[in-house]
């Protein structure tokens, strides 16, 4: 399908509307074309030839047009805006649902602030195009045949010297169209750009004033600005240069008709009213011929809109469901890994071409605990992505329950499955809606039992409004702590029967990492568990360790095992020993696992509600 | 720490026992359960925006939960007159019914709000727009700058100028 065809196809389920808005559209222009009939007539056979009856009634015709105008471009804007609006949802609201579809190798690939401008930005251009231009193109050329006809039948020399500028119209338009496509394009990347930059640096504020970046980061703002500047001082260069000659060549068109129909009623070839009607029409016969010059600039927009646009619904997610998939009534929890392989090839910018993962054969038992360790990029979170099928395996299987991970319903697969990071992730809203966000249909019983269980409630009693309290954006008014263990009663509500937790403890403090220890032995009981962290004391418990070094699978077995061999792991458990011992020695008290405290469980808000009373009470 | 480490993960449903709460000449709250007679140090109504009546959590005065009540209605009457004084006290949330003037202060880059509630005319100061709590439109909260809360039980139904005053902030 064509790329107008496309964006046009947006108007379907809107059909009779948009049948509507046309035909007013239509009605409009015909409309439009009256007036200057009735102005030759009002000037040559009612003031030239003193008839005040007649001037009467086409004054009174002439006002019922423009009445009728007025009407009916109400009617029809209006009409319009809700078209407008509708479309603008569904391409909106189409284009959010792919992308929430979509894998992660998509948004790897993307700056957020890029997809963002496409679902805002780029889409409003759309409904700009779709419910605006369209029809403005057709009501254009209907004017300009319109207008044509009547001109060629009211004089044939006059009409032919007032086209004389079309073919030079014409030239220049194809043209520009050649410059506006390189600018318009650098321009959308620079405002992309922008997007991407304030994202990155308005989430990570308290790094910038951390390091005192705040001056590097104006100025990086400032560059980018300029570059919008620049872009669009460039755009409107074109513009200033292109439309008003535009102008000026059409109004060229105007003078000589005036020059040579002026000279022709002098002659007596023609009436006064009829020069009047001809430069009348000849008016509105150069609005259309300019907005369909102005419509290139329009096309440069949308197509370069349209392009991103349809570049993302295009993209398919390489994470497919099965066309027939396996729904498992119960998953049991067991999972094998059969000679798994995985790289980054292709997935944007983790492509590095260097294996993330070689040859992984393990099989965990349901509820059992793996805890995976090992340095920085030894593919830990890749081995529980791939658990979790955000990627799938380029070389072997992954079985749950006995059925490859790509026959099953990812969706029902998904629904049994439960993840605590490291960052956990609060959506604006309340304690209460968090909580309930992976179960909506929850209980209050049940939503007070999980966050007992996770060692939430208690804390969630202090806040004025307890589980009504908002938690801002990304819950920024709790601390690391609460934070953590909200989106473990999250986890604990799903009731999954696999889980992973991608260093959950490792952001919090002592103190709070106890809370969530505890808070997660009772969410790991009867699950299978895949526990990733750095601190080494916290898998203790776990049943077997898996030590991952460059993608591989080099130890396994319980701490105690581990610890007789001379390994990776016994030599990261004596570091993590040395640094505790050192803080022992220079504080005289430690932490004792080799735990260095981030406190950031300071409190991110105001605790109004301990003394048994919220802010009224106090005042009351 | 905030909060026990080995809570009880049961939760102990106060009105599904003779639950009885009286008050003392001192004022304080008294909960009598199973035979038993405890202190109320604290009540804490779980869910104070969206359900006034539902699940009010009863704390001893170590801050440990006795019990939740999941429904006032399922108290006897006498209990539950106590019960709802007491959390109407410590819950006064002023209803606001007309907005008279906004005022934007340049200094701080607050605002003060002049309005008519349902206890009198007040000036709430107001630090920033993120003090107004629009989640569950058309009813209202704000919290003023000392931590107080406010409600417009429902906007639309404000008188035409206080909406037109509010228009830019819903």
């Amino acid at each position: 399908m064509s790329l107008i065809g496309r964006l046009v196809s947006f108007l379907r389920p809107y059909a009779w509307q948009a049948i509507l808005g046309l035909t007013l559209a239509v009605t409009l222009t015909w409309l439009s074309l009256v007036p200057p009939m009735l102005m030759r007539i009002l000037i040559d056979d009612a003031i030239m030839k003193h008839n005040r009856v007649l001037l009467l009634w086409l004054t009174i015709a002439l006002l019922g047009v423009y009445l009728a105008s007025t009407l009916l471009s109400m009617v029809r804007n209006y009409l319009m805006a809700w078209l407008g609006q509708r479309v603008l949802y569904d391409l909106r609201t189409r284009l959010y649902e792919h992308v929430a579809n979509l894998d992660m190798s998509f948004f790897e690939a993307r700056r957020s602030g890029q997809i963002m401008s496409r679902i805002t930005g780029d889409v409003t251009a759309l409904e700009q195009f779709i419910v605006h231009n369209v029809p403005s193109i057709l009501i254009d050329l209907i004017t300009l045949v319109g207008i044509a006809i009547v001109l060629f039948r009211t004089n044939v020399h006059l009409a032919l010297i007032a086209l004389l500028p079309a073919p030079l119209l014409a030239i220049l338009t194809v043209y520009y169209r050649e410059l506006a496509i390189v600018v318009y394009r650098r321009l959308w990347n620079v405002i992309a750009e922008m997007h991407s930059f304030l994202i990155e640096t308005l989430s990570g504020i308290k790094v910038i004033q951390c390091f005192n970046q705040e001056e590097r980061e104006v100025k990086r703002f400032r560059g980018r600005c300029e570059r919008i500047v620049r872009s669009n001082l460039d755009a409107a260069r074109l513009s200033t240069l292109f439309f008003p000659t535009m102008g000026f060549i059409s109004t060229f068109g105007l003078m000589l008709v005036w020059w040579i129909g002026g000279n022709q009623v002098l002659d007596g070839q023609i009436t006064i009213g009829v020069l009047t009607m001809f430069t009348m029409y000849l008016r509105q016969f150069y609005v259309p011929v300019q907005n369909l010059t102005y419509l290139n600039d329009v096309w440069q927009r949308t197509a370069a809109a349209a392009e991103r646009v349809f570049e993302i619904l295009d993209t398919k997610p390489e994470i497919e469901q099965p066309s027939q998939p396996i729904k498992l009534s119960e998953l049991k929890g067991e999972v094998v890994f059969d000679r798994v392989s995985f790289s980054y090839n292709g997935n944007g910018k983790r492509d590095d071409g260097v294996p993330a993962l070689r040859d992984i054969s393990l099989k965990v038992r349901p509820g059992e605990t793996i805890g995976i360790v090992g340095r920085s990029g030894a593919g830990k979170t890749t081995l529980t992505a791939l658990v979790a099928r955000f990627y799938d395996p380029k070389e072997g299987r992954i079985l749950i329950d006995g059925h490859d991970l790509r026959q099953l319903d990812l969706k029902a697969l998904r629904e049994k499955m439960g993840v605590v990071l490291q960052e956990p992730f609060l959506f604006h809203g309340t304690i209460y809606e968090n909580i309930a966000y992976g179960r909506p249909n929850a209980t209050m019983e049940e939503i007070i039992k999980a966050a007992k269980a996770a060692n939430a409630h208690q804390f969630i009693l202090n806040f004025p409004d307890a589980y009504d309290t908002y938690v801002g954006e990304r819950g920024t008014k709790l601390s690391g702590g609460e934070r953590q263990r909200i989106s473990i009663a999250r986890a604990i509500l799903r009731d999954p029967k696999i889980l992973i937790l991608d260093e959950a403890t490792s952001s919090v403090d002592s103190e709070s990492e106890y809370a969530i220890q505890k808070a997660l032995e009772r969410l790991l009981k009867g699950r299978t568990t895949f526990a990733i962290a750095h601190r080494l004391s916290t898998l203790r418990n776990a049943d077997r360790l898996i030590v991952l070094d460059s993608g591989r699978v080099v130890e396994m077995g319980t701490h105690e095992e581990l610890m007789q061999r001379d390994g990776i792991y016994k030599r990261l458990v004596q570091i993590q020993a040395m640094l505790s011992n050192s803080l022992l020695n220079d504080n005289g008290n430690g932490k004792g696992d080799g735990d260095l405290d981030s406190s950031n469980e300071s409190n991110a808000h105001n605790r109004e509600g301990n003394d048994g009373s919220n802010g009224n009470a106090s005042r009351a | 720490m905030d909060g026990d480490i080995e809570p009880d993960l049961e939760i102990r449903w106060l009105d599904e026992c003779e639950v009885q709460v009286e008050r003392d000449e001192n004022n304080e709250l008294w909960l009598i359960c199973d035979g038993q007679r405890m202190k109320i140090g604290r009540l804490v109504r779980l869910l104070p925006l969206t359900d006034k009546s539902h699940y009010i959590s009863v704390l001893d005065t170590d801050g440990r939960e006795i019990g939740i009540i999941r429904d006032l209605q399922n108290i006897e009457p006498a209990s539950r007159a106590i019960l709802w004084e007491e959390l109407e006290r410590i819950y006064m949330m002023p209803k606001i019914k007309r907005v008279r003037r906004i005022r934007h202060e340049k200094a701080s880059g607050g605002m003060v709000w002049e309005v008519e509630t349902d206890i009198g005319a007040m000036e709430l100061h107001i630090p920033n727009t993120d003090n107004i709590y629009k989640a569950r439109y058309p009813r209202i909260f704000i919290i003023d700058e000392d931590g107080r809360r406010y409600e417009i039980p429902n906007c639309d139904a404000l008188d035409s100028r206080s909406r037109r005053l509010l228009a830019r902030y819903f």
